[in-house]
This record gives C-alpha cells, sequence and structure tokens, in this order.
C-alpha cells in the first residue's frame, strides 16, 4: 500500500520536466528525491502535495486514486523550502491552523487543539516559544514550527522541500538526526527533496536519484553505491564511497 | 474509491488553478472595470465617432481651441522637463545621502498629490498674486507669473513633482553598490560611473516617470484655473475649454477635445513603454521589476 | 484582486486598463460619466424612463470618485502580493484550509495595512477632487456642493478669507494623510 506513483508526467510548454516517472513509498518507509538543481524532483513533489498537476499518469494513496484530488482534501503535510510560516500568527496558532480549518464535524474542541498544539511543540522541542511570532525565531526553530504545522493534521504522508537548504551547516545535522527520529516516533512516510547527497544518505531508507525529469535508480544507499545503473548515478554520488565504509549510514 | 471521479477531473487535472476562487474574483473584477473603466471610456469613442471627421475637424482647428492646446502643451513639457531632472536630482538625494529632515523631506513631496488641487491653486495664486510673497519679489524684477502663461507652467509642475522622484527613486534604490566600486576599481571618475553605470539603468523609469508626469499636466484641472487668468486664446488650458463647452450643453465639442486629450496622453504613455521596454531589454530583473508592473508607482496621485 | 496568485492570460491588460484613471484628466473622465449615466446618455436615457438620475447628484459624485480611486488599492496590493508570493496560501491549502479559509485567515491579515493604507488615499483623493466632481455634480449649493467646490466658489465670490478657511480644513485633511502614511510605514515596511 503506501503511495503508489504511476508514469507521471508533466511538461511547462514544450519543456518536459517529469517524464513518465513511477515510484512507490512503503508505510512508515523515508524516501528522498535526490539530484541536482533542475532535475524535476520538486515538481514531482508539488505534484504529489496537489500544487500542481500532471499531465499524465496516476497517484494512488492507500488504494484510493488521488490524481485529481485537491491539496486541501489529501491530508499530506508538507514543509516548504521556505517553510512558508503565517507570519501574522503566533507559533502556536501556526501549530493549530490545520485543525481550526476542519469542518466543524471533524474539528477537535479549543482545548482538544490546544493540548495537541502543545504536544506537538514539546515533541518538535520548541514547546517554550510557543507565543513568540515566527519573525522573533531563528532559522532552525523556524523549521520545527513548520514541521510541527505540518504533523498537526496527522498527516497520511509528510513531504519536505529542502527543508535543511536556509539552515548552516553545524545546525543542520543536529536536525537532520532529529526530523528522522520524529517521523519514525510518528511513524508515516515521508519524502524528502534534496540535492546533498549526505543529507539523503544519512535520511532516507531509499533514495530515488533523478536527473532531467527521469528517475535514474531507486534503492537503498548501499544498492546506489555497489550496482549503479548508469554512468550518471555513479558519478553523482562520487565521493559518497567512503562515507558508507565509516559506517555512518544509519 | 473514487476512481470515476478522479478520472474525469484528471482530463483538465493539468490545467487546473490550484489557488482556489479564481473564477470568481476575476468575474467581479472583470464587471467591476467594464462598468467603471471602460464603458464610460467607450462612450466617450462613442460620441466622437457619431460626430463624424468633418465636425471633428472643425471645432479642433478652431482657433480659440488650437490655442488651448497650444498653451496646454507647452506649459506641460515645460513642467515635464523641469519635473524630470529635479526629480532626478531629488531622488539622488534621498536615496543616496544621510540628512537631518530627510524623512520630512521624503514625505514632502508627495504632499502635492495629498494636497487637494483647488487648495494648491489658490495657495499658489496667494504665492504669486502681485500681493503675494514671491508675487512681490517677482514684480520687482518685472517678471509677471500670475494670471500668465508662466503660472499655469507652475501650478502644472507642482502638481506633477512625486511622479518625477517616485518612478525614479524605487529603481535607484535597487541599485547595486558594488557594481558602481567595480567601475571605479577599473579608473571610472564619478562622472563616468554616473554616464556609463548608473544613468544606463535609471533611464526606463526617468522616461516613464516623465511621461507619466506630462500626462498628469495635460489633464490637471483645479490647480491651473486658479492661477491660469482664463483668457481666451492666451491663458485658457484645454480641460477648462471642456468645461466652457459643457456648460453651454455643447456635447460634441466638450467630447472633440476630451477624445483629443486623452488620446494625445495616451499615445505618450503607450510610447513611453515601448520606449523603456526596448532601453530596458537586457536590464537584470531585479533593476526592471518596476517595468514588469508597467505603471504601478509608487506615488499617489 | 488576484493580481499576483494567478498567472492568466490578459493579465498585464487587467493591470494596465486598472491603472488608466491614473492618467486620463479629471474632467475627461466626468465628461465620459456624464455622457454613459446622463440623461441623454447610454445608460442613463433607459434609466431616465424610470425617473432615476444618476448625475448632478450625491450618486454621480460617489461614481466619478470610484473611476478616480479605483487604482489606488489595487496599486498597493499588487507589489505586496507580489513580494510575498504564494507559499503560504500553499501552506494553508496542504493544511485543509478551503479558498474562503485561506483567503480570511492567510491572505487577508497579511495584507490589511496596505488595504487600509490604499483606502486611506483613496479617502483623501475623494475628499480633494475637483476636476471630475465639478463636472458632474451640478454645483447645487446646500446639496451637491463639495468641499473643494466651495474653496472655488467662494473664491470666485471674491470672499477670499472664506475661500482660504475652507481650504485649510482640505490641507488639514491632507496632512493627516501623510502623517497616516508614515505612521503605517514605519510600522509595516513591506507597506510602501
Amino acid at each position: 500500500m503506501g503511495l503508489e506513483i504511476e508514469n507521471v508526467s508533466k511538461s511547462y510548454g514544450s519543456n518536459l520536466v517529469l517524464d513518465a516517472v513511477d515510484l512507490d513509498v512503503q508505510p512508515g518507509e523515508f524516501v528522498a528525491l535526490l539530484g541536482p538543481s533542475g532535475s524535476g524532483k520538486t515538481t514531482l513533489l508539488r505534484i504529489i502535495a496537489g500544487l500542481q498537476f500532471a499531465e499524465g499518469g496516476r497517484l494512488v494513496m492507500e488504494g484510493e486514486d488521488i490524481t485529481g484530488l485537491e491539496a486541501r482534501l489529501r491530508r499530506f503535510g508538507m514543509v516548504f523550502q521556505s517553510y512558508a510560516l503565517f507570519e501574522h500568527m503566533s507559533v502556536a496558532d501556526n501549530t493549530a491552523f490545520g485543525l481550526k480549518m476542519r469542518p466543524r464535524g471533524s474539528r477537535p474542541s479549543r482545548s482538544g487543539i490546544g493540548e495537541r498544539v502543545k504536544t506537538l511543540l514539546d515533541m518538535a522541542e520548541i514547546g517554550h516559544l510557543a507565543e513568540r511570532y515566527p519573525s522573533q525565531l531563528s532559522g532552525g526553530q523556524r523549521q520545527r514550527v513548520a514541521l510541527a504545522r505540518a504533523l498537526a493534521i496527522e498527516p497520511r504522508l509528510l513531504l519536505l522541500d529542502e527543508p535543511f537548504s536556509a539552515l548552516d551547516t553545524k545546525i543542520r545535522k543536529g536536525l537532520r538526526s532529529a526530523l528522522r527520529d520524529l517521523q519514525r516516533k510518528v511513524g508515516i512516510s515521508a519524502i524528502l527533496v534534496t540535492h546533498d547527497q549526505e543529507e539523503a544518505f544519512e535520511i532516507a531508507d531509499r533514495i530515488a536519484v533523478m536527473s532531467e525529469g527521469r528517475i535514474e535508480q531507486f534503492g537503498t544507499a548501499e544498492e546506489l553505491l555497489r550496482t549503479p545503473a548508469s554512468p550518471f548515478v555513479a558519478e553523482f554520488l562520487e565521493g559518497m564511497a567512503n562515507y558508507e565504509n565509516q559506517g555512518a549510514g544509519i | 474509491m473514487s476512481t470515476s471521479i478522479s478520472h474525469a477531473s484528471r482530463q483538465r487535472s493539468s490545467a487546473r488553478r490550484v489557488i482556489p476562487g479564481f473564477g470568481l474574483t476575476l468575474g467581479v473584477t472583470l464587471l467591476f472595470v467594464c462598468l467603471i473603466i471602460l464603458l464610460p471610456l467607450s462612450a466617450l469613442f462613442f460620441q466622437l465617432g457619431q460626430l463624424g471627421f468633418a465636425d471633428y475637424w472643425r471645432i479642433i482647428s478652431s482657433d480659440r481651441t488650437l490655442a488651448a492646446f497650444r498653451v496646454t502643451i507647452s506649459a506641460a513639457l515645460m513642467a515635464t522637463v523641469f519635473n524630470a531632472c529635479f526629480g532626478l536630482l531629488l531622488a539622488w538625494v534621498i536615496v543616496r545621502y544621510k540628512f537631518p529632515g530627510k524623512r520630512l523631506l521624503d514625505a514632502l513631496i508627495d504632499l502635492p498629490f495629498a494636497l487637494p488641487t483647488a487648495v494648491a491653486g489658490i495657495a499658489l495664486v496667494a504665492l504669486y498674486d502681485r500681493n503675494g510673497w514671491m508675487g512681490m519679489l517677482l514684480a520687482e524684477m518685472n517678471i509677471k507669473v500670475a494670471y500668465t502663461w508662466w503660472g499655469i507652467a507652475i501650478a502644472m509642475t507642482f502638481t506633477s513633482v512625486p511622479f518625477g522622484v517616485r518612478t525614479v527613486q524605487p529603481v535607484m534604490e535597487s541599485l547595486k553598490l558594488d557594481i558602481e566600486e567595480a567601475a571605479q576599481t577599473l579608473g571610472a571618475r564619478d562622472i563616468q560611473v554616473f554616464r556609463h553605470i548608473i544613468f544606463p539603468q535609471l533611464w526606463p523609469s526617468f522616461i516613464m516617470g516623465a511621461s507619466l508626469a506630462f500626462a498628469r499636466s495635460l489633464g490637471e484641472f483645479g490647480a491651473v484655473i486658479f492661477i491660469a487668468g482664463n483668457m481666451p486664446y492666451k491663458t485658457e488650458i484645454a480641460s477648462l475649454l471642456i468645461m466652457i463647452r459643457l456648460d453651454e450643453y455643447d456635447f460634441p465639442a466638450a467630447s472633440a477635445i476630451a477624445g483629443t486629450l486623452l488620446l494625445l496622453a495616451l499615445v505618450v504613455l503607450v510610447l513611453a513603454n515601448i520606449a523603456t521596454g526596448r532601453a530596458g531589454r537586457h536590464l537584470s530583473r531585479e533593476a526592471k521589476g518596476w517595468q514588469l508592473q508597467p505603471c504601478i508607482l509608487r506615488c499617489a496621485p | 484582486m488576484g493580481g499576483d496568485a494567478v498567472p492568466f492570460p490578459g493579465r498585464r491588460a487587467l493591470v494596465t486598463i486598472i491603472e488608466l484613471p491614473f492618467s486620463i484628466s479629471p474632467i475627461v473622465a466626468g465628461l465620459c460619466y456624464l455622457l454613459v449615466y446622463g440623461s441623454t446618455g447610454l445608460v442613463g436615457g433607459f434609466l431616465d424612463q424610470w425617473n432615476i438620475q444618476l448625475m448632478f447628484n450625491l450618486t454621480g459624485i460617489v461614481l466619478v470618485s470610484l473611476f478616480v480611486t479605483c487604482p489606488f488599492v489595487a496599486r498597493e496590493l499588487i507589489p505586496l502580493m507580489e513580494i510575498s508570493g504564494r507559499d503560504q496560501e500553499e501552506a494553508a491549502l496542504t493544511l485543509g484550509a478551503n479558498g474562503w479559509q485561506t483567503f480570511f485567515y492567510v491572505t487577508l491579515p497579511n495584507i490589511r495595512w496596505a488595504l487600509l493604507y490604499g483606502a486611506i488615499l483613496a479617502n483623501a483623493r475623494v475628499i480633494g477632487e475637483f476636476g471630475a466632481v465639478s463636472v458632474v455634480s451640478g454645483n447645487i449649493r446646500g446639496e451637491t456642493m463639495t468641499l473643494p467646490l466651495q474653496v472655488q466658489l467662494l473664491y470666485d465670490d471674491y470672499n477670499v478669507a472664506g475661500a482660504f478657511a475652507a481650504a485649510t480644513i482640505l490641507a488639514v485633511i491632507a496632512v493627516i494623510t501623510l502623517i497616516l502614511r508614515a505612521v503605517i510605514e514605519s510600522r509595516h515596511p513591506n507597506v510602501h
């Protein structure tokens, strides 16, 4: 089950950005879309989120065809590259947003929302920042808010668009393992878009290496290194060979 | 689950707009634009069409109309040249230097826009009249401003000052200092830096500001009529002549003059758009950000 | 509305048309309105059959004021919405908000100061509008006499003191507008 992507294509004018892409994500699995800029990985993520629509192909989530479903009905939590925090709302209000937007029937009570927000913020280790506004936060804190906000809607899938690119190297490493732990604890599938090989290798169970709108290879870090499917994969992952030897993969 | 539905929706899925409400908001916008802007404007051209070319020409080529246009256009040109140059200078001072009272000066530039034109008009008369401060001063030098062509030019200049400044200012703010520094390290003198580095980047906004100032001056009414003296053939502007024809219920004549005035302003603006499009075609996206929005200006008439 | 969020063909044309009233002489604008909504006009003639008169009364002044000020708010909002982009709206959608919710909880709060600012400028302009209003008002004393028209009337009657008194009120309103502008600008630097 999980998410199945079948034969998805997308072009901007005459420019083909996704060329018959297939991908499957198992429940609880962490998948990375890895590739240089312009390889189509962000477009694929936005199509999965429902923020863009493919010209051909199908998206199936837990057996349900969601190809034409609106973004708001998909219940996929997304962390944007810019984080896209609501600047006029406090951290707590940002986190509560998705729950407050639910129709009255399925909306938790006011106190229910409050408790859930508190749990999430504590889990993301930013419980003490609940009343702050986004402009008063550091980059790392903003990312945690974006993550807590996405998790608040109890998403069926977590989508991460280069969530570390705006942070400096030092904080990045700490946040990576925090993200991985959080995803395991919640137990949902996640898709991470990144151009950083090390990041993909450290976080993901399986990695899809993308180039020019196609998935060159999809497999575990070990598979990619042992048996690269194309010269592109071998070249793109050059330098990562030692990485596995150091045993830093997990 | 909903396979059949989503199959149907997939047909149009790639053309779908993600942010909802497009149809509704665009529909309301277009209705508003049609009723408030386009319908009245097309009525003017409808009226002109009924008039026929011979009658139109008779009205436009009459001595009094020609004189009014001559006065209006020449005074507007005067105001435009002054404001284009003065605006560049003022924008430069505000963007590049820090000095006490800078914020006040910045705010004052908008005064001609915020001040009702009638108020500007009687204030200018009070100043330049025989008994006013400036008027007395100039009278000693035997210069008469109030109730002459010069009065009209000054009133037009006053009301269009912000255009010259506010179009150039944002572009000037966005200029990167390191380009100028690079030019200096390559041996350019200050005047060369301005001539070869700064001005080419400002040029499109400079043209745009000048043409907006010109369009505004052509149509200015409130500020001008107080100081103009309104003597037919001498100090009568085109807008006033429209007003006079209207009072005589001579709608065809009023429409003919108004249509010509409108066309003149539009032609200038279109030409400026084309010129700035050419001049700016190689500029960075940032430098011509304002230009993608041709008339979205910082100023507020 | 919709200036930034959704690119569509004809967008540039629409933006330019909304800007048109800035470059049109107020007298010409007033005349255009007389031609459409006056009793001999296209729409006015039709309404005249039911004795509905739009010109030479308050309705006429309101209509022509709409024309003169229609670019103000749009012009404040379009650059702001271009800068802030569509990320926050998209985030709201992925969190399950529908179109109205996205607008009321995300878009509107982000643009509220620019909206207020545009409204203040439009208000000041309407109060001070002279040319367009003098064409469509009919100058009926006590009924359709606006403050700027009163200034001219008093001045033409050689009542200079009265004219200056009325003008002072208008000048004060203008200065208050500029002060409000400075206040909003210093508190919310994103708004111009």
